[in-house]
């Protein structure tokens, strides 16, 4: 094994929605663990198949064993990402008390928010590498990321999270009975007019969780610390599955310069789903029907085609990324049914190597 | 400017005042979305595009122009300034008190309001009726959910208020028989699995023109020769048979579909290089 592998302990892997991610992540996973680290793979967009291939009906939020042929000990396991669970979670830990916790969790807004809050499975998934690092079961972490069009979405979560935690914002929807500064008096215009816009029972609750979560920012504040740590550590790998096509190439370019200005170098690049190619057309003394001739030639015009114009797109990231390694992975004529599958496409990824 | 042969498609869509598109991000939303606005335009009809997409390539915009279709961005917090200036008249208020910071994890974080303001500004649009239809592309599935569930649960939860009352007003342009509701999938498991998902959470909140489930990229239907010569090289008979596969899988999900309560549209995946084309090719798949 080469030591990219060797080296890294935490695989994050990321790119835009509908590129393969999570079947990346579970290969890797898969080959990881067959090689003998005792890994874990946290998935937040499971597709019941893939669940299947690693032989479970369904993925839960539980560490769940994945048995593998020939490797006696239990080395893979998987876990689904339940964004509520973790965020009930992190309120029980920076709760100055039970009553503060009890208050919180039992809001009816709390429940929406964490639901609608921008970045709040991006916050949910880095809690859960937190917890995993600090935790010295596993050797491998892949984290499959949440889609995210953009990098930033996932890198400035827990930071819009914790800025959003700071005192000062939540200062400003507290009821308090103190005097007035000249500050609070515009914020009371504004409150206002807020409950003009959105009815005062509607402002009230809204204006009660802010008030409940008061004290917890430092809370926020230090994990985002921490997360930034990890990320930008040398035991951390980035690696941006995408797609050779248009937008996607757009997205890609966009995703590197977002992560080289926050200083996280990309480990690798993986262009998933390339179509094999075929030959091209049949020859012209094949002994067959001029019909059956051209039944085949238009599906093999078609292929060559598709093929083609991937290869231009291919080509542009070989350009864009060419500091960084790259491997592509041959589009499957089946969907993934098995280990033995994930396993193969696990073999390509680790043969990728440090620049 | 075509006006000959029509489709059920494109029959259906010329009788509505606004149609929303959604579906899983990268199924390729934006670009069926603008298909419909360039098939409807070319039926002169006066389009108008909307699109509220967490996805800022400016190049999406450019296909747009050389179609010269108007088309704008929504923004939430520019919606929010937009709709509070409209509804309240007190612009220099707006500027002192709500140009900060604050205001802004305020948008982020309140439950609902990015997407009640956002329906609101549609719904300003869809009234003025400056234009024969409206397109409406939506983000992916999840956010688009509350895009309908917001207005809705506030009309409901919240008995005062200007947004309770635009919410009622934005219910009855989706209740509306001449708004309609496109999913967009492709011939895949996750993409079907999450539109099933999006209907079903939608269906609890109430009755939605549902329109068409467009399938995208499905693989043409080119079919081999039943029998093939063997003395057809093994690698082309590889392709055939991987392009069998394809189809039959595709076909699998295509019948599970069927049971959604949508009227089925495929579109077959066209190698092209440049959006502009492949939006165009989309267009003219859309009439057949």
């Amino acid at each position: 094994m080469n030591t990219l592998w060797r080296d890294k302990r935490i695989f994050l892997v990321g790119g835009p929605g509908g590129v393969g991610k999570t079947t990346v992540a579970a290969s890797l996973g898969t080959q990881l663990a067959k090689e003998g680290f005792k890994t874990v793979v946290l998935t937040v967009d499971p597709a019941k198949r893939l669940a299947q291939a690693l032989g479970f009906d369904q993925f839960s939020s539980e560490l769940q064993p994945v048995h593998l042929k020939g490797v006696k000990e239990k080395m893979l396991y998987a876990s689904m990402l339940d964004t509520q669970r973790y965020f009930d979670k992190i309120i029980t830990r920076f709760a100055a008390s039970e009553k503060q916790r009890d208050k919180i969790l039992n809001n009816r807004l709390y429940r929406i928010m964490v639901e609608s809050l921008g970045g709040s499975h991006e916050y949910a998934a880095m809690e859960r590498l937190l917890e995993f690092t600090k935790d010295s079961t596993f050797d491998k972490i892949i984290v499959d990321t949440p889609p995210s069009q953009n990098a930033l979405d996932l890198l400035n979560a827990p930071q819009k999270l914790a800025d959003f935690m700071d005192n000062s914002v939540l200062r400003w929807f507290q009821s308090s009975n103190k005097p007035l500064s000249l500050f609070r008096q515009g914020t009371k215009v504004a409150m206002k007019l807020l409950e003009k816009l959105f009815g005062s029972d509607f402002f009230k609750a809204l204006a009660e969780v802010m008030d409940d979560l008061e004290g917890m920012h430092t809370g926020f504040r230090d994990r985002n610390l921490e997360v930034i740590k990890i990320l930008k550590s040398a035991t951390t790998g980035f690696f941006l599955v995408t797609y050779p096509s248009e937008i996607r190439f757009d997205e890609s370019r966009e995703f590197m310069a977002v992560l080289k200005d926050k200083g996280i170098p990309i480990s690798g690049v993986i262009l998933n789903r390339l179509e094999k190619k075929y030959p091209h057309p049949l020859s012209e003394d094949m002994p067959i029907s001029r019909e059956d001739k051209k039944l085949i030639n238009d599906i093999l015009k078609y292929r060559s085609e598709l093929v083609a114009e991937q290869q231009n797109w291919v080509t542009q990231f070989t350009q864009l990324f060419h500091e960084v390694p790259q491997i592509t992975i041959e589009k499957q004529s089946q969907d993934i049914h098995d280990l033995e599958t994930l396993s193969q496409i696990g073999k390509r990824l680790l043969s990728l190597e440090h620049a | 400017m075509k006006t000959s042969h029509s489709s059920s498609f494109l029959d259906d869509s010329l009788k509505r005042k606004v149609i929303f598109f959604t579906g899983k991000g990268g199924v390729g939303k934006t670009a069926m979305a603008w298909a419909t606005g360039l098939l409807l335009s070319r039926h002169h009809r006066k389009v108008r595009m909307v699109s509220w997409s967490p996805f800022d390539n400016p190049k999406i915009a450019e296909p747009l122009n050389s179609f010269k279709i108007p088309w704008e961005k929504l923004e939430p917090s520019a919606c929010f300034k937009e709709y509070t200036l409209k509804t309240l008249k007190f612009e220099k208020i707006f500027d002192v008190v709500f140009e900060n910071r604050i205001l802004k994890a305020f948008i982020d974080v309140a439950p609902g309001l990015s997407e009640t303001v956002v329906a609101g500004k549609v719904w300003d649009l869809y009234d003025r009726a400056e234009q024969d239809t409206l397109i409406v592309d939506l983000p992916a599935t999840g956010h688009a959910l509350s895009f309908f569930k917001s207005p809705m649960g506030i009309e409901k939860m919240f008995a005062t208020g200007f947004v309770h009352r635009q919410a009622g007003q934005i219910c009855e342009m989706f209740r509306d028989p001449y708004s309609r509701l496109d999913v967009v999938t492709l011939p895949e498991e996750m993409p079907m699995v999450e539109s099933e998902q999006f209907l079903r959470n939608l269906s609890e909140l109430g009755k939605f023109p549902l329109g068409f489930l467009l399938v995208n990229q499905c693989t043409p239907d080119l079919k081999a020769p039943k029998t093939l010569n063997e003395a057809i090289p093994e690698a082309i008979k590889e392709c055939l048979e991987d392009h069998r596969c394809r189809q039959e899988r595709e076909n699998k999900v295509l019948g599970d579909a069927a049971r959604l309560p949508l009227k089925l549209k495929t579109t077959p995946r066209l190698p092209t290089e440049i959006l502009k084309v492949t939006i165009e090719k989309l267009s003219d798949q859309l009439e057949t």
